[in-house]
């Protein structure tokens, strides 16, 4: 039996191995922000909660709420184009496919940072340099939030048994109620994943705003990347556990609305 | 002449160049049970799948009930389908799946309720009504996808290959469960399957395809007894095939035969020409085992046993003739019984009755 165990218990040790790694840096974190002193010293250094009420001034909140609209907007923009575009590129063989999907996911596997520069080069050489901050951050963050609803809504796709809607289609519905009440309710789930995972993408990149913002428009990850330049403060742990709480609450809340974990256990949404 | 349920008239469908349907006619009277049966490529389910206009023919004609229905697109064509893998809404409950169909026709709230309630009593689901389809039995499931299609009172209910996927008691008595609902309900309905024992046993009529054509369509007992061509009698049960030459040009009904030195006269469905080599097909258990011939009518052929296959009610003798072919008897296992031993002499005797000879070329 002994032996029998030792793989067991090796795999106990590396989730336990992976979980203190992911965990470990949050909570020093968070406790640096409980910080005294102006030091940033794990552990604190006496308990003050003046660190939090520096982060929670006009100067830290306006950014991460300008993050958080435009990770909304953005995630919402890139599933309303991500679900035909996954529908084209899973249900139809046409000419350009496989340019269309390396389109459509190429942003994935591109350096953030090129696609910054290319965006960059090409909204100054077609004259839109007006559209700086807001329009261009947007642009932005669609093209590389859109690879995430493509990939999911097209994994439901593909997840679906397609006798489904040949089903529905001979109980008498018409395509368009077939794609209304069987294809759409069971792609649900894949589509808000992806657009969870755009949100997320969306609200910790900075690589793409750091070429496409301009001030007065930044997000939050520019503000910190900023102030980083000056040093580090716990005022800054404070804001970085305050944008850890963000992407938290955000999949809580679509978890209890649209069961996206049917999604990533995909076997549950099989008919 | 009432108008048929189902009529195909020269359908064709192709798949690139090859034809998966090459030219069918086939009629499904008023309450028939009619079964497409035929090994996977024969084109049985391409033809469903044209009945219930998820595709097109590219040549002949489909009428529904006497109405043309080439240009209807399925959701207006009034059938009742049930797929080999359930294809149950898995989002709905089993009251939402089976009252789906009728909610398309607009059928109002009151009026649903009480023929989903019917349905699944007709399923023998009664009380299941909030169950998810996921939280269900495969046995369940196809029931309920029975009822989902039966609800809405179709022209024709088509079965693609239902019960495949259930294992194979529950598959006997699924058999003979739909059989029995589609009796009381009195739905037309055409199955497809591979499956010879559901077609023997489920239909009224069966329509045995192959590369894309019918090759016969008649009730199970003519089709086993009588099959119209080389490969029916092949591909149906298990069937001895003897190389014997027709003795003069016949065919359509009956040829004289000759295996060596005897000659007899056997059914012939199919045109033969004189003096050429054909096939004499018989069934193992229209055969028997004499330890010496009797030099009658029958055919007799001297052989030596050479293996015993027990199964139970039968056990099949297989003999090696003396001409180097060999062929299969066989023997109900009734009491006190024991087959010839292994390497014994025998006859194998068949009578002229339970033969029947097909071109040897006709396996197309």
């Amino acid at each position: 039996m002994r032996t029998r165990n030792i793989p067991w218990a090796m795999l106990r040790g590396t989730v336990v191995l992976l979980y203190l790694f992911i965990l470990v840096p949050i909570v020093i974190t968070v406790s640096v922000s409980f910080n005294a002193v102006n030091q940033s010293k794990f552990p604190p250094l006496g308990f003050s909660l003046r660190w939090w009420a520096d982060a929670m001034s006009a100067r830290w909140l306006q950014p991460l709420a300008f993050s958080i609209e435009l990770g909304l907007v953005a995630a919402v923009l890139s599933m309303l184009l991500g679900m035909p575009l996954a529908f084209a590129l899973v249900r139809h063989r046409f000419p350009g496919r496989d340019a269309l999907t390396t389109l459509a996911l190429g942003p994935l596997a591109l350096p953030a940072l090129v696609t910054g520069i290319g965006l960059l080069q090409f909204i100054h050489a077609a004259g839109l340099g007006f559209l700086f901050g807001f329009p261009t951050l947007l642009i932005g963050h669609v093209l590389i939030c859109l690879p995430f609803s493509v990939r999911t809504t097209a994994i439901s796709l593909r997840a679906m048994p397609p006798n489904l809607e040949l089903a529905a289609l001979s109980l008498g519905a018409t395509p368009s109620t077939v794609l209304r009440e069987i294809t759409l309710p069971l792609v649900k789930s894949g589509v808000f994943a992806g657009g969870v995972f755009a949100f997320i993408h969306s609200f910790t990149d900075y690589s793409i705003s750091l070429f496409l913002s301009r001030p007065g428009t930044q997000p939050i990850t520019i503000t910190i990347l900023s102030f980083l330049e000056y040093g580090f403060a716990p005022t800054l742990a404070a804001v970085a556990a305050l944008t850890l709480v963000v992407p938290l609450v955000l999949i809580a809340i679509v978890q209890r609305v649209f069961r996206i974990g049917d999604f990533l256990y995909a076997e549950n949404a099989r008919g | 002449m009432a108008d048929a349920a189902v009529s195909l008239r020269g359908v064709r469908k192709l798949f690139g160049s090859a034809a998966a349907v090459d030219g069918i006619d086939l009629d499904a009277q008023q309450g028939e049970f009619l079964t497409l049966l035929g090994p996977s490529g024969c084109g049985k389910t391409t033809t469903l799948n044209m009945i219930a206009g998820f595709l097109h023919p590219d040549a002949g004609s489909i009428h529904l009930a006497g109405r043309k229905v080439d240009d209807l697109p399925p959701f207006r064509r009034d059938i009742g389908l049930v797929f080999q893998d359930y294809a149950l809404f898995p989002h709905m409950t089993v009251a939402e799946n089976v009252a789906f169909g009728l909610r398309m026709r607009r059928v109002d709230k009151a009026e649903i309720a009480k023929r989903v309630a019917a349905a699944l009593d007709l399923v023998k689901l009664t009380g299941l009504d909030d169950r998810r389809p996921l939280a269900m039995s495969g046995g369940q499931r196809q029931r309920v996808a029975l009822a989902r299609a039966l609800v809405i009172n179709p022209k024709v209910l088509l079965l693609d290959e239902p019960l495949s996927n259930l294992d194979l008691k529950l598959r006997e008595t699924m058999r003979l469960e739909i059989t029995e609902v589609q009796r009381r309900t009195g739905v037309t309905t055409i199955l497809v399957t591979h499956d010879q024992g559901e077609a023997l046993v489920m239909s009224d009529r069966i329509a045995v395809m192959n590369r894309g054509r019918i090759e016969q369509v008649a009730d199970a007992r003519t089709i086993y007894e009588r099959p119209a061509t080389r490969f029916v009698a092949q591909f149906i049960g298990n069937m001895n095939l003897l190389d014997v030459v027709a003795v003069g040009p016949g065919g359509g009904t009956t040829c004289a035969v000759r295996f060596g030195a005897q000659t007899l006269t056997v059914a012939a469905p199919q045109k033969l020409e004189a003096e050429q080599h054909v096939l004499l097909a018989f069934r193992p258990e229209r055969s028997t085992l004499l330890a010496r011939p009797k030099d009658d009518a029958a055919l007799e052929l001297a052989g030596t046993v050479r293996q015993h296959v027990y199964l139970g009610t039968r056990t099949e003798v297989h003999v090696k003739l003396t001409n180097g072919a060999s062929c299969v008897v066989e023997l109900a296992n009734d009491r006190g019984g024991t087959p010839p031993a292994i390497g014994s002499a025998v006859t194998v005797r068949i009578d002229a009755a339970d033969c029947t000879a097909y071109p040897t070329e006709s396996c197309g």
